[in-house]
C-alpha cells in the first residue's frame, strides 16, 4: 500500500502545485534516525513529475534512512497544506497531512483517504460467553501463492 | 428455540444456527441442501481436485466458455477485489495459473442466503472456519456475538478467544454489521517475504473485517494481512471495518478502524 499512498501523495500535489517545490530538497528532517543516514534527503514520488510507486528513496546497502520528515505549511487558492512522510530504513511507511486544506471537495477526498489513523489496544485471553468463534482455520497453499503474487504487485 | 447443525465442505466445518420455530426435519432438509451446493461449488473450484472445472482450464484441456457460468462470475469477482484491494487480493499466482480460492468459500456461503431467507425462521447464522454471516434474531438478547481466536495459539475448536464483536442489530454492543471473515497467516508466519523490506511479512498475525458483503470483507482479510495497517485504512474507504491483530513481543495487540466495536479486555 506504499503505492497506495503515494498515489495520494502525487494526488496532494496535483491539489497543491506550489508542493512540489516544497517537497524537494526543503523537507526537514525532525525524528532521529535509528541506523544514522538521517542527512539522506528522501526523494518521494511527484518530484520528477508524479510518478505514483518509485516513492522508496534508493536505500543503498541496506541502510536507509528512518524518521519523520515534515514539509513547510503551503498555500494556495484551495487552503494550507502540509505533508509529513514517514520513512523506516528507506521505506515510506506514512504519508500524513497535519494541515490539510480547506473543505473543498478536493481538499475532503485528501483529508478521507490520508487522516484516519488506528486505534490501538492490547488484548488477552479472556471467558467469553459467544455463539463461534471466528479465526484462521489454516493457512492453505493457494492463499501463500496468492499472497506471494500480492507482493510481487505491491512492492512493483 | 435454537437449531444447530454441522457438515463438512470443501474441507472445512460448516456451522449452521437457525433460530425460531422451525420444524427439526426442515432444518435437516436445508441442511443437506447447503451441503449439496457446497460439494459443487467444491466440484467446480478446488484447485486440490484434479478434476475440477478450475484444474481442467488451468491445465488448458477446458476454456471458461465451457464451464458452468459460476466460474465466470467468481473470476470477476476476483478482478473487482483485485482493483479494489490495489493488488493486494489476487488471484493470479505467480506461475500463470488462476485461484481463486480465497473468496470461493465466503462466494458460496453468501450464495446460501436465498436457502435460508425461505426458512421462514427468525434469525440464521452460517459460519465455516472465520467467515460467518448472520441474519435476523440471535439465539440470546446479547446478539450474534463472535469470539475473535487468540492468533497466538493453533487454530481449532479450544482456540481461547481475545475479544468479541457482536455482529446484526440485536444487543448493547450490536454492529449492524451482518459478515463477518477472519484470515490469519498466524503459524505461516515467516514464508511471505516483503520485497520491500526483504523481511518476512509477520507485521499481522490475523485480520477480522466486518461488512455487510461477506466476500468484501474476506477479500479485504487476505489484504490487510498482507499489506498491514495501511491496508486497514485503505479498507475504510470501501464501506467495512479492520481489526489487525499483531503479536508484540508475546502479547496481542490490536489495531482497529475507527468504526470496529469489539468487546476487548
Amino acid at each position: 500500500m506504499v503505492g497506495a499512498s503515494a498515489v495520494m501523495l502525487a494526488a496532494g500535489v496535483v491539489a497543491a502545485p506550489e508542493m512540489i517545490g516544497a517537497l524537494d530538497g526543503d523537507a526537514d528532517p525532525t525524528a532521529t534516525g535509528q541506523g544514522g543516514n538521517t542527512d539522506a534527503t528522501p526523494t518521494p514520488a511527484g518530484t520528477d513529475g508524479g510518478a505514483s510507486s518509485d516513492a522508496t528513496p534508493d536505500a543503498g546497502a541496506g541502510a536507509g534512512v528512518t524518521g519523520t520528515f515534515d514539509g513547510p505549511v503551503v498555500t494556495n487558492i484551495r487552503g494550507d497544506y502540509q505533508v509529513s512522510l514517514t520513512f523506516e530504513d528507506g521505506v515510506l511507511v506514512d504519508v500524513a497531512f497535519p494541515v490539510a486544506g480547506t473543505d473543498a471537495p478536493e481538499s475532503r477526498v485528501i483529508n478521507e483517504q490520508s487522516l484516519p489513523v488506528l486505534e490501538e489496544e492490547m488484548l488477552a485471553a479472556q471467558d467469553w460467553d459467544v455463539e463461534y468463534v471466528s479465526g484462521a482455520s489454516y493457512t492453505s497453499p493457494a492463499m501463500i501463492e496468492s499472497a506471494e503474487a500480492a507482493f510481487a504487485e505491491a512492492g512493483r | 428455540m435454537s437449531e444447530r447443525r454441522h457438515f463438512v465442505a470443501m474441507a472445512m466445518d460448516v456451522d449452521l444456527e437457525i433460530v425460531g420455530d422451525v420444524e427439526p426435519t426442515t432444518v435437516d432438509a436445508l441442511s443437506h441442501h447447503l451441503e449439496t451446493d457446497l460439494a459443487w461449488v467444491d466440484s467446480v473450484f478446488s484447485t486440490y481436485r484434479e478434476d475440477s472445472w478450475i484444474s481442467r482450464i488451468n491445465r488448458g484441456e477446458a476454456s471458461l466458455a465451457d464451464a458452468p457460468p459460476a466460474l465466470a462470475e467468481v473470476l470477476d469477482l476476483c478482478e473487482s477485489f483485485r482493483d479494489e484491494t490495489d493488488g493486494l487480493f489476487d488471484a493470479r499466482t505467480p506461475d500463470g495459473r488462476i485461484d481463486p480460492t480465497g473468496i470461493v468459500k465466503t462466494w458460496a456461503l453468501e450464495r446460501s442466503r436465498w436457502r435460508l431467507s425461505l426458512l421462514g425462521a427468525d434469525g440464521w447464522r452460517l459460519a465455516c472456519s472465520g467467515d460467518v454471516t448472520v441474519a435476523g434474531r440471535a439465539p440470546t438478547e446479547a446478539g450474534w456475538r463472535i469470539g475473535l481466536a487468540d492468533p497466538r495459539h493453533a487454530p481449532g475448536p479450544d482456540v481461547p478467544v481475545v475479544g468479541v464483536v457482536t455482529l446484526g442489530a440485536g444487543g448493547p454492543a450490536a454492529t449492524g454489521m451482518h459478515a463477518l471473515a477472519t484470515s490469519g497467516l498466524a503459524h505461516r508466519s515467516g514464508h511471505i517475504w516483503d520485497p520491500r523490506t526483504g523481511q518476512p511479512a509477520a507485521q499481522i498475525a490475523q485480520a477480522s473485517v466486518i461488512g455487510e458483503d461477506l466476500v468484501r470483507c474476506d477479500a479485504w482479510a487476505t489484504a490487510v494481512v498482507v499489506g498491514g495497517k495501511a491496508a486497514a485504512r485503505a479498507a475504510q474507504r470501501h464501506g467495512v471495518e479492520v481489526q489487525a491483530l499483531s503479536i508484540v513481543e508475546g502479547a496481542v495487540r490490536a489495531s482497529r478502524t475507527a468504526g470496529w466495536r469489539s468487546t476487548g479486555s
